[in-house]
C-alpha cells in the first residue's frame, strides 16, 4: 500500500499496520508519534547497544543517536520492511563505528563483562531457564562476532533472516550459514556444560 | 515414521531448516519419534534459553527511556562549528597577516650600516678559513627587482686591513649566528637571502642591532609553539619565492679590505663596480723572473694581494729567489712547481704550474689564490727542495727564499743471494720503485758489474733505497741518512728465487701421487710429480707467489676436478707465502679423496646393447667445486659394441648424474649414481630405442632414386660389431617408397641393400649411420647406382568396361622374364614400379588374353588404360 509520504508499507498483520501508521505520523513530523515509536523500539535498540558496547550508559547514548538519526533522515525514509530492522541496522553501524574508535584507544578485554554477573531477579519457576539464559549469554559471547550478531538479531530480536541480512549488509545465504554454525556451536556449548 | 525420524536425526547438524525459524513442523514430527527425544530436548532448551535471555535483556534496559532526551535534542540548536575549524581560521588569518607584513625590499644607502645580529647571540666571530653561515634579513632581499645594499667604509679596528671577506650564497634557511658590520663605498648587490660568510683574516666585529632583525626575532619568540611551524613554512615560502624570482646567478660576491681600511666589494650583477683599492689584474697563475719589471700590465703588480677581475677573487703576487744552499748565489736555471695544498673554497685555480729557465734565481709568481701553497724548486745537480707558504692574509707580502743543496751521493752494488753481482736491477729511492712512482723520481739500472751511483739524494731526513729485479726479487735498505756532498757505499742483496718443493700424496694412506701437475700461480710455471710424488718449483719473488696443484692422471686425459684437497678446493690447494731471504720452502700436498670407478652396461628396453653411446658424468652433489658449482667430467666415454662402459678416476664420496649425448650435443640424463668409495660401482641404464627413416638417392646426382618396391624390402641394417657378430634389422617400407627402421637400439649401423637377382641392375652403396638413443632420424640417404624405376599407373578393363583383377605383370628383356602380382587399388587402378631398362610390360590374367604395353616413349605420369579381351571359349 502506498503511504502518504510516498512510503510503501508492507502490511503483514494488525500490529504491523498499526506501526505503519505510527511511522507515517512520525515521518510527517508528529512528535507524539515519534515518542511512541521511540518507546516501542528503544528496548531493542538498547539491548543491541548494550550487547555490543557492553555498557548501558553508552547504549543509551547510542539509542538517542539512533532515534535522532531517524528523525533527521525521516524525509528520506524509504525502508520497506519493519522499522525495527532499520533502527537496528543504524544502531549496529553506529556501535561498530564506536567500537572501532574505542579499539584504537583501549583494549576491549579490559572492559568488564556485565551481563554474566548481573543477578537475575526472576521467580523460581524461571530459575532453570534463567540459568540457561545466562549460560546462553556466555556461550554467545564465545561466538565469533559475525555469528553472534546474526544469532542474536535472529533469535533475541526476532528479525527474519532477510532483515538480518539487510542489517548486516551481507547476503541471506551468509546469514543462514552464520546462524546455522552459531546455533550448532551454542548447542554444543550448552550440551557440554550439562 | 522411522524414515522421518532419520530425517530429523539428519538435522542434527542444525541445517538450513533450523535457520528459517523454530522448526515447529520438525517438532511435530519429533514428538512422535522416541529416537528423536534428544533433538527435541535440545530444541526446547535452546528456545527457552533464548526467551530467558531476551527477557533478561529487556529487564535490564526496561528502566531506560531515551524518548525525552531525544525529543529535547530535536529542539536543541545546531552544534557550533568544531574547535579545529577555529584553529584553521586562525592559522589562515596569521598566514594572511604574515603575508601582508612581509619585509619589503630595502635598499641600503651608501654609508649606511648593514647589520645582522640576533638580539642576544654572541658577537659574530669570523676565523680565517672558516665558513660562517649568515642570514641576510629582509632588507637585503628583493621583492620585485634586485635589492641594493651598500656597504660603506669600515670603522677603524673593526676589520683588520687586508682582510678578504667572501659572501657565498647558500640558499638554505639558517639562523642568525652573530652580528656583522660592514661598510663599503660602493654598492653591493646581493640577491637572495642566505649566504655563507668567509673571512681570510682576523676580524673584529662590533655588535649592533638591526631594528627589523630584532622585530623578526621577537616575532619568532612570541609565536613559539605550533605557530613557529607556520612561520617556518612562511619563511621557506618567501625564501623559495625570492629564490625563484630573482636569483639569476649563483656566483659569489667578494669583499677585500685594503690597507687603508677600505673594502673592495664585488658584485653579483654586471654593473661596473667602484674601483677597488687594489689594482685589478688578470689572475691566471703565471710566473716571471726578475723583479717588478715586465711587459704586461699584470706583471707590474707589486708583490702582495690584488683583486683578480678574471676570477673575481683575491690573488697574490709572490716573489722570491732560488739560491745555492752553500754559496748563497742565485741559480740561473731552475724549475718551479706550484701546487695548491689547501686552498680556500673560493680560490679557484687548482692547477700545477711548472716554470723553467728563470734568471738570476729570482722569480715572480702571480695569480696565487688565498690558501696554502707548496713551491718546489729543482735545478740540475741539486736535490729538489720544497717549501710551503700560507697566503691567507691580504697583507701577506711574502718573499720566498729556496736554498738548493747538491745533496748526497750513494754508491753501491746489487748482488743476488749468492753474492754475485746482478745486472739489470733497478735501483732508486724506495718510493720510486712502486707501481706508481712520483714524477720526480730518478732510478738507475745496474750494469754487468752490478754497481750503481745515486746522486742528489736529499741531505735532510732519512730515506730508504731499494733495488728490484724481475727474476731475482728485490731488496731495500731503510733509514739511510746522508750528509750534503758526501758519498756512501751500500750493498743491496736481492732475495732471489724461492724453491718450493715437497711431496704430493693421495688419500688417507698417503700414497705418492705421480703425474700431478704443480703450478705456480703467479708465474704460471709448472712441474709434474715423479713416481715418489715429489716436485720442485723455482718461484721468482717479485710478486706474492702461490703454489697450487692440478692433478693429471697418468694414462687417461687430465681430469681436472678429480683432485682436490681436504678443504675441498678445486684446483688451488694452498697459497704459499714468500719468506724473505729464504731460498727454499718445503710444502707437501695431500689429495684427500679417493678415486672410484664406474662401469656398467647400457641397453635398450628389450635388453639389446646400445653401442657407441657417448656418456658424460655430472657431479650433482656440488661440493667438488670450490664454489659449489656442478662439475662435469671433461671427457665423454663411449660404450662398446656390447653396450659396456667404464669410467676411471671418478672422485669418490660424490654423486653423479650419468647422461648421454645426443646427436645435437645435448646431455640427456640417464640416471643417478653414487660413488661412495674407491670400490668400483656398477651402474646399468636403459635407454630408448630409435627410429631411422631414409630414402634412396642416385649415387651420382643425389636426386631421389626410384626403384622397384622390392628393393625396400631387401634393405637391412647391421649394428657395427667389432667382434664380428652381426645384428640385423629389417626395415619397414613406407608408402612413398622410403624406408623406415623402427625400434632400433642405439649403435652404428651399416645399411645394405639387396635386390632380387632378376631385378639386379641396381647396386646399393653400404651406408654407415650412427643412431643415438631415443633418436628419430629421417635424413638417411642410401646411394643407389643403376637404372631408376618409374612408377606407372594402369587401369585395366574388359570389353564390358569392368575392372580386371588378379593381374600378373610380366617384364622381359632378352631372355630374362620377371612376373609379379599386381593388386587393384581402391580407385580401380594398378600401380607398379618398373625399371627403366624394360621397354615392354605384359599383363596376364586368367581368362584373358595377354595385353602388351610398350613403355618406351610414354610418360609415366599418364594413366594408361588397357583393354583386355576374354579368351574365347573353346
Amino acid at each position: 500500500m502506498e503511504g502518504a509520504l510516498g512510503l510503501e508499507v508492507q502490511v503483514m498483520d494488525s500490529n504491523d499496520a498499526a506501526e505503519a501508521d505510527v511511522v507515517r505520523s512520525a515521518c510527517a513530523g508528529e512528535r507524539e508519534a515519534f515518542r511512541a515509536l521511540i518507546q516501542t523500539h528503544q528496548s531493542a535498540v538498547l539491548r543491541l547497544g548494550a550487547a555490543m558496547l557492553k555498557d548501558e550508559a553508552r547504549a543509551a547514548d547510542l539509542a538517542q543517536e539512533v532515534f535522532l538519526t531517524f528523525w533527521r533522515e525521516r524525509s528520506r525514509y524509504q525502508h520497506r520492511g519493519r522499522l525495527r530492522a532499520y533502527l537496528l541496522g543504524i544502531a549496529r553501524n553506529r556501535a561498530l563505528a564506536q567500537l572501532a574508535r574505542q579499539r584504537s584507544r583501549t583494549r576491549l578485554v579490559e572492559i568488564a563483562r556485565r551481563r554474566p554477573t548481573t543477578p537475575v531477579p526472576d521467580p523460581e519457576l524461571q530459575l532453570a531457564r534463567a540459568q540457561d539464559g545466562s549460560r546462553l549469554a556466555e556461550a554467545l559471547d564465545q561466538l565469533p562476532e559475525a555469528r553472534r550478531e546474526a544469532v542474536s538479531l535472529r533469535f533475541l530480536h526476532g528479525l527474519s533472516v532477510r532483515e538480518v541480512a539487510e542489517v548486516c549488509g551481507v547476503p541471506e545465504g551468509t546469514v543462514k550459514s552464520r546462524i546455522g554454525r552459531g546455533l550448532a556451536a551454542l548447542r554444543e556449548a550448552l550440551g557440554r556444560e550439562q | 515414521m522411522s524414515s522421518e525420524c532419520e530425517q530429523i536425526q539428519a538435522c542434527e547438524a542444525w541445517s538450513d531448516r533450523l535457520q528459517h525459524g523454530w522448526p515447529e513442523a520438525l517438532r511435530a514430527h519429533a514428538r512422535g519419534c522416541p529416537a528423536c527425544g534428544a533433538v527435541m530436548q535440545d530444541l526446547d532448551r535452546m528456545a527457552a534459553a533464548f526467551r530467558s535471555l531476551e527477557a533478561r535483556e529487556e529487564a535490564e534496559v526496561a528502566s531506560i527511556d531515551v524518548s525525552d532526551a531525544v525529543l529535547e535534542r530535536i529542539d536543541a540548536p545546531a552544534r557550533p562549528p568544531r574547535k579545529w575549524a577555529w584553529v584553521g581560521l586562525a592559522a589562515a588569518a596569521v598566514l594572511a597577516l604574515l603575508y601582508l607584513v612581509r619585509p619589503p625590499a630595502v635598499t641600503i644607502e651608501p654609508s649606511a650600516w648593514a647589520v645582522w645580529s640576533p638580539p642576544d647571540g654572541p658577537p659574530l666571530s669570523l676565523e680565517p678559513g672558516r665558513r660562517t653561515a649568515v642570514s641576510l634579513p629582509g632588507h637585503l632581499r628583493s621583492g620585485s627587482g634586485p635589492a641594493h645594499a651598500r656597504l660603506g667604509q669600515l670603522g677603524s679596528g673593526q676589520l683588520a686591513a687586508h682582510t678578504a671577506l667572501r659572501l657565498e650564497r647558500t640558499d638554505q634557511l639558517s639562523s642568525l649566528e652573530g652580528s656583522l658590520r660592514l661598510r663599503t663605498t660602493g654598492p653591493v648587490h646581493l640577491r637572495g637571502e642566505h649566504y655563507a660568510l668567509e673571512a681570510a683574516g682576523d676580524v673584529e666585529v662590533a655588535s649592533g642591532h638591526s631594528k627589523r632583525a630584532m622585530e623578526m626575532s621577537k616575532k619568532k619568540l612570541m609565536m613559539g609553539g605550533p605557530l613557529a611551524v607556520v612561520v617556518a613554512v612562511y619563511a621557506g615560502w618567501v625564501s623559495t619565492r625570492t629564490a625563484q624570482g630573482t636569483v639569476e646567478r649563483a656566483a659569489p660576491a667578494g669583499l677585500a679590505v685594503g690597507k687603508d681600511g677600505r673594502v673592495a666589494a664585488f658584485e653579483l650583477d654586471s654593473r661596473p663596480p667602484t674601483p677597488p683599492p687594489l689594482a685589478r689584474a688578470s689572475a691566471a697563475l703565471h710566473a716571471t723572473t726578475g723583479t717588478s719589471a715586465g711587459p704586461g700590465p699584470s706583471e707590474v703588480q707589486p708583490a702582495g694581494a690584488f683583486w683578480s677581475q678574471e676570477d673575481e677573487a683575491v690573488r697574490f703576487v709572490l716573489e722570491g729567489e732560488v739560491i745555492d744552499g752553500l754559496s748563497g748565489e742565485g741559480l740561473e736555471v731552475f724549475t718551479l712547481e706550484v701546487e695548491p695544498v689547501r686552498l680556500h673554497s673560493y680560490a679557484e685555480p687548482q692547477r700545477r704550474l711548472q716554470i723553467r729557465d728563470a734568471e738570476q734565481g729570482r722569480f715572480r709568481l702571480a695569480g696565487l689564490g688565498l690558501g696554502r701553497w707548496r713551491i718546489l724548486a729543482r735545478a740540475e745537480g741539486y736535490a729538489p727542495v720544497s717549501q710551503q707558504i700560507d697566503l691567507s692574509e691580504v697583507s701577506a707580502n711574502p718573499y720566498l727564499v729556496l736554498p738548493l743543496s747538491r745533496g748526497g751521493q750513494l754508491s753501491g752494488m746489487v748482488v743476488d743471494h749468492s753474492q754475485q753481482p746482478v745486472e739489470g736491477a733497478k735501483v732508486g729511492l724506495s718510493a720510486c720503485l712502486g707501481e706508481r712512482p712520483p714524477e720526480a723520481c730518478e732510478t738507475q739500472t745496474t750494469g754487468a758489474n752490478g754497481r750503481f751511483t745515486l746522486e742528489r739524494l736529499p741531505d735532510e731526513g732519512i730515506f730508504s733505497v731499494g733495488a728490484e729485479h724481475p727474476r731475482l726479487g728485490s731488496a731495500s735498505l731503510p733509514n739511510l741518512r746522508i750528509e750534503a756532498e758526501r758519498s756512501e757505499n751500500i750493498v743491496l742483496e736481492l732475495s732471489g728465487r724461492l724453491r718450493v718443493f715437497g711431496v704430493v700424496t693421495r688419500g688417507k694412506d698417503a700414497v705418492p701421487a705421480e703425474g700431478i701437475e704443480v703450478v705456480d700461480g703467479s708465474s704460471g710455471s709448472t712441474t709434474l710429480t715423479d713416481a715418489q710424488g715429489s716436485y720442485s718449483l723455482l718461484i721468482p719473488l717479485e710478486q706474492r707467489p702461490s703454489v697450487h696443484v692440478v692433478l693429471r692422471s697418468g694414462e687417461a686425459p687430465p681430469v681436472k676436478f678429480a683432485s682436490y684437497p681436504e678443504r675441498r678446493s678445486n684446483s688451488v690447494l694452498e697459497w704459499v707465502e714468500a719468506p724473505t731471504h729464504q731460498a727454499e720452502l718445503e710444502k707437501n700436498f695431500r689429495l684427500a679423496v679417493e678415486q672410484g670407478r664406474l662401469f656398467g652396461r647400457i641397453t635398450d628396453a628389450q635388453g639389446r646393447p646400445a653401442a657407441d653411446v657417448a656418456l658424460g658424468l655430472h657431479n650433482t652433489t656440488g661440493w667438488l667445486g670450490r664454489r659449489r658449482e656442478h662439475q662435469t667430467f671433461p671427457e665423454k666415454t663411449r660404450t662398446d659394441a656390447d653396450g659396456r662402459y667404464r669410467i676411471d678416476g671418478v672422485p669418490a664420496k660424490a654423486g653423479y648424474t650419468v647422461a648421454y649425448e645426443t646427436a645435437e650435443g645435448e646431455d640427456v640424463p640417464l640416471g643417478y649414481v653414487n660413488v661412495p668409495s674407491e670400490e668400483p660401482v656398477e651402474a646399468n641404464f636403459e635407454i630408448g630405442s630409435s627410429r631411422l627413416r631414409g630414402a634412396f638417392v642416385d649415387a651420382e646426382t643425389s636426386e631421389p632414386f626410384r626403384i622397384a618396391r622390392h628393393a625396400c624390402g631387401s634393405l637391412f641394417g647391421a649394428q657395427r660389431q667389432g667382434e664380428g657378430r652381426l645384428y640385423f634389422v629389417e626395415p619397414k617400407c613406407l608408402e612413398d617408397g622410403r624406408f623406415e627402421f623402427v625400434d632400433l637400439p642405439p649403435g652404428t649401423y651399416v645399411l645394405k641393400g639387396r635386390l632380387p637377382p632378376e631385378m639386379g641392375t641396381v647396386r646399393f652403396e653400404p651406408t654407415t649411420v650412427r643412431v643415438g638413443p631415443s633418436e628419430i632420424r629421417s635424413d638417411v640417404q642410401v646411394p643407389v647406382e643403376g637404372e631408376q624405376a618409374d612408377r606407372w599407373r594402369l587401369r585395366v578393363l574388359d570389353q564390358n568396361g569392368r575392372f580386371v583383377s588378379r593381374l600378373y605383370s610380366r617384364l622381359q628383356t632378352g631372355n630374362r622374364v620377371m612376373t609379379s602380382n599386381l593388386s587393384l587399388q581402391d580407385d580401380g587402378t594398378i600401380e607398379t614400379s618398373i625399371d627403366r631398362s624394360f621397354e615392354t610390360l605384359y599383363l596376364d590374367a586368367q581368362g584373358y588374353e595377354s595385353a602388351e604395353i610398350g613403355l618406351r616413349g610414354r610418360d609415366p605420369a599418364e594413366l594408361i588404360t588397357v583393354h583386355m579381351r576374354r579368351t574365347e571359349a573353346r
